[in-house]
């Protein structure tokens, strides 16, 4: 039946379908940041005896695309858990800031390395999880908007089971940016997709950043995907910025490029100090 | 006997030979034998190798069973054992979905209740008539304390592996978008649970029947348990025999519609999705 509907679909050479390539569709680029700025002071987090974050100072301008790279196990995931609200700080302070620099109460979402969707529900159902309560109307216009940007509109209706990695993964994209966030928390998003999906994803999300503009916190463990993604990279290390760096190169990047290349050097430089 | 089973597996990939082999015979096959045993049970009641005393042959049930539907007093019987049957599955069963889920969700509830409950499990329910008569008599109220008790375990027990056996990180993504309280049970731990809860409750069926027959031998007016104890005692075996069988059928009818309401409420389980053609 897929066949039908989508005429076009490709394989690879072991019969697994390729995703389909989302740079093809032309961003409708947005300049001027919609996101909250984020300002850290100090943060800290122990469990127990145990100290995983050291005073963390960090100031994250509204819509920046920010990526955070270091060892496992050196507080990445804990961050953004303390970001999004699912754990507090035993130290220092967070602060999301409008335009004007005033405190604001961010609409925070985050993606995980799994797609966590619920089995249970279809693919539609799942996306308007990220709704949460709300008008019935709204929410199939909404639901449908989200779906169309990651391109999975016919399967709104499917059971999660029936998807791939892939497109599993872009369910809980589009399920974070129904309700528009102003804040995007990605815990190694793609940490689980095969070489050929995470290219196509990370153009997915490139593109689905430029278009909207929210504050982007991209945890990544391939250096190479930070540098790719991000205006801005830390390194962090037993609880602590090592590195901070700036990326200033034009969208959409060439990957394999001199100074690219040099960069990703000095970063694994900094992680494996 | 372990109450609580695993999760149906997934579907185990077809056998072409056998498929083909299996389609051709139409789905006949797994009456191939029954037939093959009545057939044979009959001939022999017909040739005098078997006593009618001991075991009357199938037609002589057939007989028996037409006699007791014509007369009116089998519909009654078995309403009444169904009733008893109903009446007992919803009292124990909700008690014990009730608890199942209070205890899976609420730690004080399980630090209170759970080793007792435990505890209380392994007595086996029938064993309880001496003091369940001395309780409540042989009436309607000993049937339905005993049918209760013993469908109660298996559905406590399945609910409480359901409901702690929810993906903790699904309950994680439920938290952080914005689901609390009534929504997150409703969305995420409910329907999480529910592969466990229909695995208990297919379990307490048997368990409900069962009891229900050792019931309804105690005394009764009306029931199968009933029809039975009076054919024995006027060594009508065919009648004895009939009652085996309406119990049998019963219990399989309970289980069709278990199994019915499993497979709808879990299509987006592996297992009850019929495969995508390739
Ligand atoms: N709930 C918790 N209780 C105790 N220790 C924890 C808890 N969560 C995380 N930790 C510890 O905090 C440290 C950092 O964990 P975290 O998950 O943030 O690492 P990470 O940088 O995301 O690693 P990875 O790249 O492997 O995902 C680890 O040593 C971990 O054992
Ligand atoms: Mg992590």
């Amino acid at each position: 039946m897929s066949e039908i509907i989508n005429p076009v679909r490709k394989t690879n050479a072991w019969g697994k379908e390729i995703e389909p390539e989302f740079a093809a569709r032309p961003v409708r680029e947005r300049h001027e940041a919609r996101g909250v700025g984020i300002r850290l002071t100090g943060v800290a987090k122990a469990f127990g005896d145990v100290s995983v974050l050291r005073g963390i100072d960090l100031d994250v301008p509204a819509g920046q695309f920010l990526a955070i790279v270091g060892k496992s196990g050196c507080g990445k995931s804990t961050l953004l858990r303390l970001l999004v609200g699912l754990d507090e700080v035993t130290g220092g302070s967070i602060a999301f800031l409008d335009e004007s620099g005033a405190e604001t109460r961010p609409n925070a979402r985050i993606v995980f390395q799994e797609p966590r969707l619920l089995p249970w529900d279809s693919v539609g159902g799942n996306v308007a999880v990220g709704l949460g309560e709300g008008g019935r109307a709204e929410r199939v216009a909404r639901v449908t908007a989200a779906l169309n940007e990651v391109q999975l509109t016919e399967k709104a209706k499917e059971w999660p089971a029936r998807l791939s990695g892939g497109q599993r993964q872009r369910v809980a994209l589009a399920r974070a940016l129904v309700s528009r966030p102003d804040f995007l928390a990605l815990d190694e998003p793609l940490g689980a997709l095969d070489a050929l999906t995470r290219i196509t994803m990370q153009s997915l999300v490139e593109r689905v950043w430029r278009e909207q503009r929210f504050t982007a916190l991209f945890v990544t463990h391939d250096v190479a995907e930070a540098v790719a993604l991000a205006d801005r990279v830390i390194v962090l290390d037993e609880g602590r910025i090592v590195l901070d760096v700036t990326v200033d190169h034009e969208r959409p990047r060439e990957r394999g490029t001199a100074d690219l290349a040099e960069l990703e050097g000095r970063l694994l430089k900094a992680i494996f100090a | 006997m372990t109450l609580v089973a695993d999760l149906p597996k997934q579907a185990a990939l077809p056998r072409p030979n056998f498929e083909r082999w299996r389609s051709r015979l139409g789905g006949l096959l797994p009456l191939l034998l029954p037939v093959t045993v009545i057939a044979t049970w009959q001939t022999a009641s017909s040739l005098g190798l078997i006593g009618s005393r001991l075991m009357p042959a199938p037609l002589d049930v057939v007989y028996a069973f037409w006699d007791k539907a014509s007369s009116g007093q089998l519909a009654i019987d078995v309403l009444a054992s169904a009733q008893r049957a109903i009446s007992g599955l919803l009292v124990g069963g909700s008690i014990g979905f009730a608890l199942g889920l209070a205890n899976g969700m609420s730690k004080f509830s399980y630090a209170l209740t759970d080793t007792t409950l435990q505890m209380l499990r392994t007595i086996p329910n029938l064993a309880l008539i001496p003091l369940v008569i001395l309780w409540f008599g042989i009436g309607e109220e000993a049937k339905l304390f005993l049918t209760a008790l013993g469908v109660f375990f298996p559905i406590y027990l399945n609910t409480l592996h359901g409901v702690r056996n929810v993906d903790p990180q699904l309950i994680e993504m439920g938290r952080v978008y914005g689901m609390s309280g009534w929504t997150l049970f409703r969305k995420v731990i409910f329907p999480g649970a529910l592969p466990s809860i229909f695995v208990g409750l297919r379990f307490s069926l048997g368990i409900m029947w069962l009891t229900l027959i050792v019931a309804e031998s105690m005394a009764a007016s009306a029931g199968i348990g009933h029809m039975a104890n009076q054919a024995r005692e006027f060594m009508l075996t065919d009648v004895v025999v009939l009652a085996l069988v309406i119990y049998a059928l019963l219990g399989k009818l309970a289980d069709v519609l278990a199994k019915t309401l499993e497979s709808l409420t879990l299509q987006w389980h592996p297992t009850f999705q019929k495969p995508v053609k390739a």
